[in-house]
C-alpha cells in the first residue's frame, strides 16, 4: 500500500496481495455504480417531487412507488432515443471528455474515514481542480455543438467557472487555517459530530466562509438559479440545446455530479463531515465490523449532502433565474471581498480569540 | 375649441388641399377629404397647429370604393383629445395596377408599419417611407406572393411555389351562414 | 417585414466582431410565430430586426366573404386570448352603424366578459414573464388562477377560449345560474392571491433585478410611435379608451387608471409594465366586484333583431381597451351580405415597431423579458 492510501488498511474487505491498481479501479467503480448512479437518481427523484409541492403540481406518480423509479425510465427512455450507434474519434474524444471529468474526480471524493482513495495533503484542492476540469469540460461540450446557444452557453459556464473559482479557493483556505491542513482526515477529525463543533459554527468569519464557499461553487458549476449557460428562455437550454439520447443522459448525471461534488464538500469542510458521536462509533467498533462502521459514516455523509442540495434546490425555486452578468458581478465583487474578509477574520480570530 | 374650426386654418396654411368636409358615420365626427398629392402639408400643418396639435395617428385604414382606393388617416391630439378623420382617395391606373402615393412617416412614425401593411394589401407604393424594400418587397405576405388580396378585384390564386390550392368549385354561393357546400 | 435601425450606425469594418443570430419563427423566447434577427457584439445587441408575417391568416379579407351574422366566430380569433374583445369590437362598429341601442343588462354582460378576459390575458402576462426570467414557481402558480377564471368563462359562455358569445345588440345567453357567485369567489380568491404574488416574487430582489431598466419606453418614445394600453401607461401616459372613449356603460363604473410609477429605478422599464399589469389586476377585481353587484334587470338581447338582419349603407370607427392597449376596428358597410371592409387598429403594431430601439443596448438574456414584457400578440398584429 502506498502511503496516499493508507486509510484503507483499517477496512478489511480486499483479500491480501491484491494489486493497487485493482483496488482503486473496484473502489472507483463501486463509488460510482453504488453511489452516485443511484444517488443521482434518487436525488432527482425528490428534487422533482418536491420541486412538484412546491409549485402546485403533482409531479411524477407512474413508474413505481409513488413514481420513485421514473429517473430510471427517463434514462432507459433516453438511451432508446439513440437514432444510431455513432462511432469514431470524435465519440471516443466526447465520452473521453465526461469520463475524465467524472472518474476523475470519484478517485479523490472523501466518503467516510475509510473510505478516502486519495487522503494527502492536497485533497481537498484536488477536488476544487476537478470541479474545475467538470466545468471546462460542460465549456467544451457547449462549443463543439457548431451552434449559437451551446457557444453562449460555454462562454456563460466559462466566465462563471472564472468567476466562482476564487472564492471558493478562499473559502476552502479558512477550513484548511483551522483544521491545520487539507488532509480529509484532518479536516473531519478538526469537528464533532455536534453542529456546535462543525467548522461552520465553530467562528462567524467561518459562516462568512460556508456562505462564500457554498454560492461561490454554485456559480463555478452553473447550478440552478445561477445556470446561465443552461438557460432556457433566451438561448434555449445552451450547453444542453443539441444533446439528446446517450449523450443528454450523459450530460445530466454530470451536473447532477457536479451539484453532488460540491454539496458534498461542504459538508466535510464545514459541517462536520461523517462524525459520528464518540459512544456510537466505539459501540459501532466493538460489536460489529469495521464496513458496518463505514456504511453508517456514509450514510450519515449523505443525508447531510442530501440536505443541502434540497436547501439550494428550495432557493432555486423561489428564485427566477439570475442574469449570467449578474452572477459573475456577484461573484467578482461581493463573494471574493467576503471571502477575503472571512480569511482575514479567520486568521485574527485563531490568533487573538483562541489563544 | 371645435374641429371644424381646424378647417379654415388648413385652408390657409395649403391653399386648395382641402376638397370637402362630410360628416363621419352617426358619430359627428367630421372627415376632411384633402388632396392626395398634398396630404404631406397637410400633415405638417395639423401636427404643428398650436391648438390641435395631431400627433397622433390612431389608425391608417384603406379601403375600395368604387375602383378607387380611399385613405384614412385617423387622427387624435394626445394632450387636447381632438380627432380628427382625413381622407384622401387615390385611383389606380387598372383595378390590379400598384399605385403610389406619399407617405406621411416624417409627421407620424407610427404610420410606418400601417403604411406597409397597406402597400401589401392594397398595393399602394408609399414613396418617402424609409424602410428598405418597403416598396417592392412583402410585409405580411410570403415573399413572392402575387397580386394584392384586399382589392375587390383579387382573383384567389390557385398555386403558390407549386403547391396546388383549389376552392370548392359548383356552389360558389355561399348559404346564408357562409356555408359553402 | 423589415424593421432595421442602426445596423448603418456601426462601423461596417468591425462586423467580423459581431455574431448573426436568427432568433425565431418558433423559439420560447417569442411570444408567437415572428423572427428577431440580432447582431450581438458578445451579448450585447447591436441591432434587431424584427420580421412578422407568419401567421397571416387573411382575416379581413376573410369577414368580407362572409355574411355578417358569421363573422363573429372569426373575431374570436383576431386575438385568441383576449377572445372576447374582438368580438365587442366588431358588435360596437355594427350596431353604431345600424343604430341599436344595447340593452343594459347586455351591456353589463359584456363588461363582465370583457374584465374577465383580461384578468385570464394580464394572469397569462405575468406567466410569460415568469417564463422569461426562469421562475417556473411562479409560472406554476399564476397558470393554475388563470385556470379558475377560464372556468368562470367556461360556466358562462361555455368555452374557454373562443367564446363565440356575443351578438349585434346583446349576447347569447343570460347569466347562468350561480355565475354571480362564483365570480365574486374568485375574485376574492385574486385578490388573496395577489398579495401572494407581491410577496413570493414581485418583492424578489433577484427577480427586480431582472427586470429593472431594462427595455425603457419613456413617455416620449410611447408618443412617438402611439403606444397605447398597459405598455404607455406604465411610461406614464394616462389614456385609457374606457375613460376617453366610454363604451359598454364604463362611464357607470367607478375606477381609476393606474400608472407606472417607476419603482424599479426608470419609468417605463419591464418591472414598471410588470406591477401595472398586477395593479390592473386589481382594478379588474374592483371592476368585476362593481359591474356584478350592479347588474340591471331587462332582456340581454334586442328581440327585435332575430328575423332579417340587415346592415345599413354607412362606416363606424369604434374603440375598445383590449388588455393590449387600444382595439379599433373601421367597418364598412355598403347595405350588401357582407361587410364591404373591416379594419382593426391593433396594439400590437406600434410596439413591433418599438421593439428593435428596446433591444439594443440590452444583453441576450433581456430579450426574452423585454418581449414578454411588451405583451406582444402576434396574432393581431399579422392578422
Amino acid at each position: 500500500m502506498k502511503p496516499w492510501m493508507s486509510a484503507w488498511d483499517g477496512l478489511d474487505v480486499f483479500p491480501a496481495g491484491t494489486p493497487e491498481w485493482a483496488v482503486a479501479a473496484s473502489i472507483v467503480g463501486f463509488v460510482y455504480f453504488f453511489v452516485i448512479m443511484p444517488g443521482a437518481g434518487f436525488m432527482a427523484f425528490l428534487d422533482r417531487k418536491i420541486s412538484a409541492d412546491l409549485q402546485a403540481r403533482i409531479g411524477p406518480n407512474r413508474v413505481g412507488l409513488a413514481g420513485l423509479f421514473q429517473p430510471l425510465a427517463d434514462l432507459l427512455k433516453l438511451l432508446q432515443k439513440e437514432k444510431r450507434i455513432v462511432s469514431g474519434w470524435r465519440e471516443a474524444f466526447w465520452l473521453g471528455l465526461h469520463t475524465m471529468a467524472l472518474y476523475s474526480t470519484v478517485a479523490v471524493l472523501p466518503l467516510g474515514s475509510m473510505f478516502l482513495l486519495v487522503d494527502t495533503d492536497m485533497s481537498a484542492f484536488m477536488l476544487f481542480w476537478a470541479a474545475l476540469i467538470l466545468a471546462l469540460g460542460t465549456m467544451l461540450m457547449g462549443l463543439n455543438q457548431g451552434s449559437i446557444p451551446g457557444w453562449f452557453g460555454g462562454i456563460r459556464v466559462a466566465s462563471q467557472a472564472l468567476a466562482g473559482a476564487f472564492p471558493a479557493m478562499i473559502g476552502m483556505i479558512c477550513v484548511g487555517l483551522r483544521a491545520g491542513s487539507f488532509r480529509w482526515s484532518a479536516v473531519a477529525a478538526a469537528q464533532g459530530s455536534s453542529p456546535l463543533h462543525w467548522t461552520v459554527f465553530s467562528d462567524p468569519f467561518q459562516f462568512i466562509a460556508f456562505f462564500v464557499f457554498l454560492a461561490s461553487g454554485m456559480v463555478l458549476l452553473g447550478i440552478s438559479p445561477l445556470d446561465g449557460g443552461l438557460s432556457v428562455p433566451d438561448i434555449h437550454g445552451g450547453v444542453s440545446s443539441h444533446l439528446y439520447g446517450r449523450r443528454l443522459s450523459l450530460f445530466r448525471l454530470g451536473r447532477f455530479y457536479g451539484f453532488f461534488l460540491w454539496s458534498e464538500i461542504a459538508v466535510v469542510l464545514f459541517m462536520g463531515a461523517w462524525n459520528l458521536p464518540l459512544f456510537v462509533t466505539d459501540a459501532i467498533r466493538n460489536y460489529s465490523t469495521p464496513v458496518a462502521l463505514e456504511a453508517v459514516e456514509l450514510l450519515v455523509l449523505l443525508v447531510k449532502t442530501g440536505l443541502v442540495m434540497l436547501g439550494v434546490t428550495w432557493v432555486a425555486r423561489a428564485n427566477p433565474r439570475i442574469r449570467a452578468d449578474q452572477i459573475t458581478d456577484m461573484a467578482w465583487k461581493v463573494l471574493s471581498p467576503l471571502s477575503l474578509m472571512a480569511l482575514i477574520g479567520t486568521t485574527v480570530w485563531m490568533i487573538w480569540v483562541n489563544h | 375649441m371645435d374641429t371644424s374650426d381646424l378647417i379654415p386654418r388648413l385652408e390657409e396654411a395649403v391653399p386648395g388641399a382641402v376638397l370637402e368636409v362630410r360628416p363621419f358615420g352617426r358619430g359627428g365626427e367630421i372627415s376632411v377629404w384633402v388632396e392626395a398629392k398634398s396630404i404631406q402639408k397637410v400633415a405638417q400643418a395639423i401636427r404643428k397647429d398650436v391648438d390641435f396639435s395631431f400627433d397622433w395617428l390612431e389608425n391608417l385604414s384603406v379601403m375600395e370604393v368604387d375602383k378607387a382606393l380611399v385613405l384614412t388617416y385617423f387622427l387624435r391630439s394626445q394632450e387636447k383629445g381632438h380627432t380628427l378623420y382625413l381622407r384622401v382617395s387615390i385611383v389606380p391606373d387598372s383595378p390590379e395596377a400598384p399605385v403610389e402615393m406619399l407617405s406621411v412617416v416624417k409627421t407620424w412614425p407610427m404610420a410606418k408599419l400601417p403604411e406597409l401593411e397597406a402597400s401589401d394589401l392594397f398595393g399602394i407604393r408609399f414613396v418617402g417611407n424609409p424602410v428598405p424594400g418597403s416598396s417592392s418587397g412583402r410585409f405580411i405576405l410570403p415573399r413572392g406572393w402575387v397580386g394584392y388580396p384586399l382589392r375587390k378585384s383579387y382573383v384567389f390564386p390557385t398555386e403558390f411555389l407549386n403547391i396546388p390550392h383549389t376552392r370548392p368549385t359548383g356552389h360558389t354561393e355561399p348559404d346564408d351562414y357562409g356555408v359553402v357546400t | 417585414m423589415i424593421i432595421d435601425r442602426r445596423t448603418g450606425s456601426r462601423p461596417e469594418h468591425l462586423r467580423t466582431d459581431l455574431t448573426s443570430w436568427v432568433v425565431g419563427p418558433y423559439h420560447g423566447a417569442l411570444p408567437g410565430p415572428m423572427r428577431v434577427h440580432l447582431k450581438l457584439d458578445g451579448e450585447v445587441v447591436v441591432a434587431g430586426v424584427v420580421e412578422t408575417g407568419f401567421l397571416h391568416r387573411g382575416l379581413e379579407k376573410a369577414l368580407e366573404l362572409h355574411p355578417w351574422r358569421s363573422t363573429i366566430p372569426y373575431m374570436d380569433h383576431l386575438d385568441p386570448e383576449s377572445a372576447v374583445f374582438g368580438e365587442l369590437v366588431l358588435c360596437l362598429a355594427v350596431e353604431e352603424i345600424v343604430g341599436i341601442v344595447v340593452p343594459p343588462r347586455a351591456q353589463r354582460i359584456r363588461v363582465i366578459l370583457a374584465e374577465l378576459t383580461r384578468l385570464s390575458c394580464h394572469l397569462g402576462f405575468i406567466a410569460r414573464v415568469a417564463r422569461a426570467v426562469g421562475s417556473d414557481t411562479m409560472l406554476h402558480y399564476v397558470l393554475r388562477d388563470r385556470e379558475k377564471v377560464l372556468d368562470l368563462l367556461e360556466l358562462q359562455t361555455g368555452s374557454r377560449a373562443s367564446l363565440n358569445f356575443l351578438r349585434f345588440g346583446g349576447v347569447v345567453a343570460d347569466v347562468t345560474e350561480g355565475f354571480m357567485e362564483r365570480v365574486h369567489e374568485t375574485v376574492d380568491m385574486l385578490r388573496v392571491r395577489l398579495k401572494e404574488y407581491n410577496d413570493l416574487f414581485t418583492f424578489n430582489r433577484a427577480f427586480v433585478k431582472r427586470t429593472a431598466n431594462v427595455g425603457i419606453i419613456s413617455s416620449e418614445f410611447a408618443k412617438h410611435l402611439g403606444i397605447s394600453g398597459p405598455n404607455a401607461r406604465a411610461a406614464g401616459l394616462p389614456y385609457d379608451v374606457r375613460k376617453s372613449y366610454p363604451y359598454c356603460g364604463y362611464d357607470q363604473l367607478d375606477f381609476h387608471i393606474p400608472l407606472g410609477k417607476g419603482e424599479g429605478g426608470t419609468q417605463g422599464d419591464a418591472l414598471d409594465r410588470f406591477l401595472l399589469r398586477l395593479r390592473e389586476i386589481a382594478l379588474g377585481i374592483d371592476l368585476l366586484k362593481q359591474a356584478v353587484e350592479s347588474l340591471p334587470r331587462g332582456p340581454f338581447w334586442k328581440e327585435s333583431l332575430m328575423d332579417n338582419f340587415e346592415v345599413p349603407a354607412g362606416e363606424a370607427y369604434v374603440r375598445v381597451e383590449s388588455p393590449r392597449g387600444m382595439l379599433g376596428c373601421h367597418l364598412v358597410s355598403d347595405g350588401g351580405k357582407n361587410p364591404s371592409r373591416v379594419q382593426f387598429r391593433v396594439p400590437t403594431l406600434p410596439l413591433l415597431q418599438a421593439v428593435p430601439d428596446l433591444l439594443v443596448g440590452g444583453r441576450l438574456e433581456d430579450l426574452p423579458v423585454i418581449l414578454a414584457s411588451l405583451d406582444l400578440g402576434i396574432a393581431e398584429a399579422d392578422r
